[in-house]
């Protein structure tokens, strides 16, 4: 829907509670999210770092290495954007995948500090853009995984790390909300 | 046989029948179309009941037996006056006087509208304003899987005075004998009884400006 006619109507506060009361309505629950953990250890693709759970994508995602894009934005639409690193990711770019989150605390999560494992859940968009593929994900749920990594990475392979240098093009992605 | 299933087929829809007081303007209205209240109005009519709006009802309807609701007043109406003979209304689902709570009930296909959901939430933080309360939830139930989401929020005054100010439009336009302006969203005027008499006023308009 158009924000500026909500705005216009009811305010900017008004908005910004309407989005924390939705983001809050769409969060998926812990108790949830422990279920949802336990099925992606036993099920997750190897080669996709993912699994589909019902109508849900759940994805395993790094925290970029480098500090200085950990950052989390917020976007016009009054959701938290982050940069994450999946390695399911198909693009000639490199395996980022923009992360869009109702609420700040989710995004926090993620990218809580370098290399930070979780998985996220929720929605994931693919899409074409300049003949590439580009992903970004809609998610509803974060489960931090500490020291869990192994569970999940290719038995015996060492996960390459990113080429951080390609993730200004990221920026090109639309947010697609 | 045939008459008989027309009949029982119209007792359904009979359940919606509900004449509109004088001056009463439904809050459920005001988020929308201005112009289509003051047809409304201006015609003494009620909108068009739909199966959709049938089976809502029918919804509605239980809510009274459900053990979660208990100790709330069902179906309680509200008005808020604004002079000359002109008020608000509002027919709240359920209220919960002791825990100062409105519920507003939304029996839909899709637990999650951007387009509506906004409108749900400023309708349910007005209902909680006129009935004093602190706190308001939006139901939304799947129709066929009963799947609940719910959203929450404060009361406001500023929601209720920004739709008390299109309620005052509304009628300053009826007192002076002007038209409102046509609906923010274009969908609206998708099914609307009135969008022939609006896209002849468009055709006037351009043909003036011309």
């Amino acid at each position: 829907m158009s924000e500026k006619v909500l705005e216009k109507m009811f305010g900017k506060e008004f908005v910004e509670k309407y989005r924390k009361a939705r983001a809050k309505a769409e969060k998926i629950p812990e108790k949830r999210l422990e279920e949802i953990k336990k099925f992606a250890v036993e099920n997750m693709d190897p080669d996709r770092f993912a699994v589909k759970y019902n109508n849900l994508d759940v994805l395993l995602v790094f925290a970029p290495r480098r500090e200085n894009l950990l950052e989390i934005k917020k976007t016009s639409a009054g959701n938290y954007k982050v940069t994450a690193v999946w390695y399911g990711n198909q693009s000639l770019r490199g395996p980022y995948i923009s992360v869009f989150t109702g609420l700040e605390e989710d995004a926090e999560r993620i990218v809580r500090h370098p290399e930070a494992v979780s998985l996220i859940v929720g929605k994931l968009r693919e899409s074409m853009y300049e003949g590439d593929l580009t992903y970004n994900f809609r998610c509803l749920g974060v489960v931090p995984l500490e020291g869990d990594k192994e569970e999940f990475t290719r038995s015996g392979s060492e996960v390459e790390p990113a080429n951080e240098e390609e993730i200004d093009l990221d920026e090109l992605l639309e947010e697609g909300e | 046989m045939e008459e008989l299933e027309r009949r029982i087929k119209q007792s359904f829809f009979n359940l919606l029948e509900r004449p509109r007081s004088p001056g009463s303007i439904h809050v459920s209205a005001l988020p929308f179309c201005l112009r289509k209240e003051f047809f409304n109005i201006k015609f003494n009519a009620n909108p068009q009941p739909n199966p959709a709006m049938v089976s809502g009802k029918i919804y509605h309807l239980v809510l009274e037996h459900l053990d979660f609701l208990k100790g709330c007043r069902f179906e309680e109406e509200y008005a808020y006056g604004l002079g000359n003979g002109w008020w608000i209304t509002a027919r709240i689902d359920a209220i919960d006087e002791n825990r100062r709570e409105v519920w507003e009930f939304k029996f839909t296909k899709r637990l999650s509208s951007t387009e509506l959901d906004p409108f749900y939430f400023a309708q349910a933080c007005t209902y909680a304003v006129m009935a004093n309360c602190e706190r308001y939830f939006i139901v939304k139930v799947h129709r066929d899987t009963f799947d609940v989401k719910v959203l929450e929020g404060k009361a406001d005054v500023d929601v209720f005075d920004a739709l008390k100010q299109r309620a005052l439009h509304i009628i300053d336009c009826l007192e002076n004998n002007t038209i409102p302006p046509g609906p923010e969203r274009d969908w609206e005027c998708k099914n609307c009884v009135y969008s022939i008499i609006c896209s002849n006023l468009k055709t006037e308009e351009r043909r003036m400006e011309e």
